[in-house]
């Protein structure tokens, strides 16, 4: 008996060191999750390359090119429409909007040059979704409510409408 | 000592710690987990709660202002009366974009905040271009005071319902197949619901001079005239235009989607004799076969070896072949390997800059790899441009005297809503910085003050 109270007390302390390193996989869950901008300061409109390539790199991975403008198409339409939030950042980040930020992989995304340049030229002004608010995947979209959307055009798996 | 005899004599022992650590363990997950997560769903309730509380002062302040704009007599003092509603507006419209509800039921409040900020702007501008409100510039303000109004009190009895029966705002967030909403959140979001469909009900569309007004949302393409093209036309049409830069390839042209929306168009891919991928995606309007865009799908150009000076030639060159008119450069921008280049029409030596065309060149090849003429569909028409009643030494004097005029010439400027003022454009210094400064050539009115900044990649203009 008294060596399974010695037992014990091992134990606890095995517990307690387990609960001082408890934070590490979060620090290091932090250290990949947030990325860095690379690019040079100054450049026009950096901040808004990074989030919207972002996007694009989460939600239209594997798409054809201009499938990834168009989706960077619909982000820049938002900003332009009086039913959204009049910036890159708000429309982004607005909660509920867009499922990469809701499952986190907005922050994980693998970034690549072709995702820089399809949000580039959608900042330019390039709109191969004609002035679409709205796209999804047929395969995937869960909300009935988004087949209520006049649909403007199709682009690899994504639909595309307002 | 054999490994078995350790664990016989240990038995108890090593009962012990394997106990407290299953236990421990244990425990210790379920309250680190636990109390990280309820530390993020704290912070992320006190955010909504942010936004909605201030949300409702805006709508307050904005029922206060709007009144206070029909009763002042002092035009001066109601530019500031306007343009702080219109700011208190633009708030709102940033809070109700933070709220936990998804844009489904929060669409048509966004435009009512957007517009209604829009409305105020572009009165403060009137008034401070020394012109009068008009009477249904009045009743207006008088409409959206009422609205306003309404939509505090909806905002207040949410807000109440959400605090009697202890609503966290953020558990109407969760997306609603993965948990179901109880009786009293679901009244929470379908009061929002219920004042979204309201305002798209109740509220008339809104004309006035600001860039979100409903006549300009609504704009129909200037620039596509000509009959309707069929499909195969238009796809001759497409082969043509890459012709242009490749007269010696052979192209196969694909037709994927008739598209609608602001032009309607036929998306075309166009697949080069032997390369197994399509090479060039196009958009061709439905209407007079013009190309709208151009996109290159291969090239991801990887370093300059291709002077800026030189891809600016190649854009020219293609956009001479246009057919389109005669054209000017206005800017361009080297971002990454490529370099984008803006054009606008000239006419009778006045610059067109609502009529732009835009031309990407990558800087590793030197091709064309973008095209896209949206703009100039969209605003070129026939114009009669007035001559102007001020000459341009007259233009000149009307600037400030601090700056030190480079070259002026005659420009026709887009204003944001949609009308188009010819204007001196004004090129000068101050200290080490260019503007722009635009002169109405009938009025001689300052119409807008553009920065230009200068760098090794290119100009832009805020």
């Amino acid at each position: 008996m008294k060596q399974f109270a010695v037992g014990l007390i091992v134990g606890l302390v095995l517990v307690g060191l387990v609960a001082s390193t408890l934070d590490l996989p979060v620090r290091l869950l932090k250290e990949e999750a947030v990325p860095t901008v690379t690019g040079k300061v100054g450049q026009p409109r950096q901040d808004d390359v990074w989030m919207i390539a972002r996007m694009v790199a989460a939600e239209a991975r594997g798409e054809p090119f201009q499938g990834q403008v168009a989706v960077a198409a619909v982000i820049i339409n938002r900003v332009r429409d009086a039913r959204f939030p009049g910036t890159v950042n708000g429309v982004i980040y607005q909660p509920l909007a867009f499922e990469p930020i809701l499952n986190g992989s907005f922050w994980r995304v693998n970034v690549t040059n072709d995702h820089v340049r399809a949000a580039r030229l959608a900042l330019n002004g390039w709109d191969p979704s004609y002035g679409s608010t709205f796209f999804w995947n047929p395969a995937t979209a869960v909300s009935r409510w988004i087949w209520s959307r006049r649909i403007i055009t199709r682009i690899g798996k994504h639909v595309f409408g307002v | 000592m054999h490994l078995r005899d350790f664990f016989t004599r240990r038995k108890n022992f090593l009962l012990g710690v394997g106990l407290a650590l299953v236990i421990g363990l244990g425990v210790l997950w379920v309250t680190q987990a636990n109390s990280r997560a309820f530390a993020m769903e704290n912070a992320l309730e006190a955010s909504y709660q942010n936004a909605f509380f201030s949300l409702l002062e805006n709508t307050e302040n904005l029922d206060v202002l709007l009144g206070k704009a029909q009763v002042t007599n002092s035009d001066t003092h109601n530019i500031i009366t306007l343009t702080t509603a219109w700011h208190e507006a633009e708030t709102g419209r940033n809070n109700l974009g933070n709220m936990p509800l998804g844009m489904i039921n929060m669409m048509r409040s966004h435009q009512f905040m957007t517009q209604l900020g829009d409305f105020c702007y572009s009165l403060a501008e009137k008034l401070a271009d020394k012109e009068k409100l008009s009477e249904s510039d009045m009743e207006t303000i008088k409409d959206l005071q009422v609205e306003v109004r309404k939509i505090h009190m909806e905002l207040r009895d949410l807000m109440g319902i959400a605090q009697d029966k202890d609503i966290r705002l953020g558990s109407l967030a969760r997306p609603r197949q993965a948990l179901r909403l109880t009786p009293d959140s679901e009244a929470v979001v379908d009061g929002f619901a219920r004042m979204d469909e309201r305002l798209r009900d109740e509220v008339p569309t809104l004309t006035y001079d600001g860039p979100f007004s409903d006549h300009v949302v609504n704009r129909k393409p200037r620039g596509l005239t000509g009959p309707e093209v069929s499909q195969r036309e238009a796809e001759e049409i497409a082969v043509e235009f890459i012709k242009k830069e490749n007269p010696e390839a052979d192209y196969r042209a694909e037709t994927t989607e008739l598209s609608s929306g602001n032009i309607p168009a036929y998306n075309i891919l166009l697949q080069r004799q032997g390369q197994a991928q399509a090479d060039t995606a196009l958009g061709i309007s439905r209407k007079g076969g013009h190309i709208v865009w151009m996109l290159d799908l291969n090239e991801n150009p990887q370093e300059r070896r291709v002077s800026i000076e030189e891809a600016l030639e190649t854009a020219e060159d293609l956009v001479n072949k246009l057919d389109l008119g005669e054209f000017i450069k206005i800017g361009h921008l080297a971002e990454g390997n490529e370099v984008v280049v803006n054009f606008a029409l000239l006419e009778d030596d006045i610059i067109i800059y609502p009529d732009m065309v835009q031309v990407t060149v990558s800087l590793d090849s030197g091709n064309i790899m973008g095209y896209d003429a949206q703009k100039f569909l969209t605003s070129h028409t026939k114009r009669d441009i007035p001559k102007p009643k001020l000459t341009e030494d007259e233009a000149r004097e009307k600037v400030n005297g601090d700056l030190k005029v480079e070259g002026v010439r005659l420009a026709l400027i887009p204003l944001s809503n949609l009308d188009e003022k010819l204007c001196y454009e004004v090129k000068g210094n101050l200290g080490k910085d260019t503007y722009f400064v635009y002169i109405n050539a009938q009025t001689g009115q300052e119409e807008k003050v553009l920065l230009i900044i200068k760098t090794k990649d290119g100009t832009r203009s805020i």
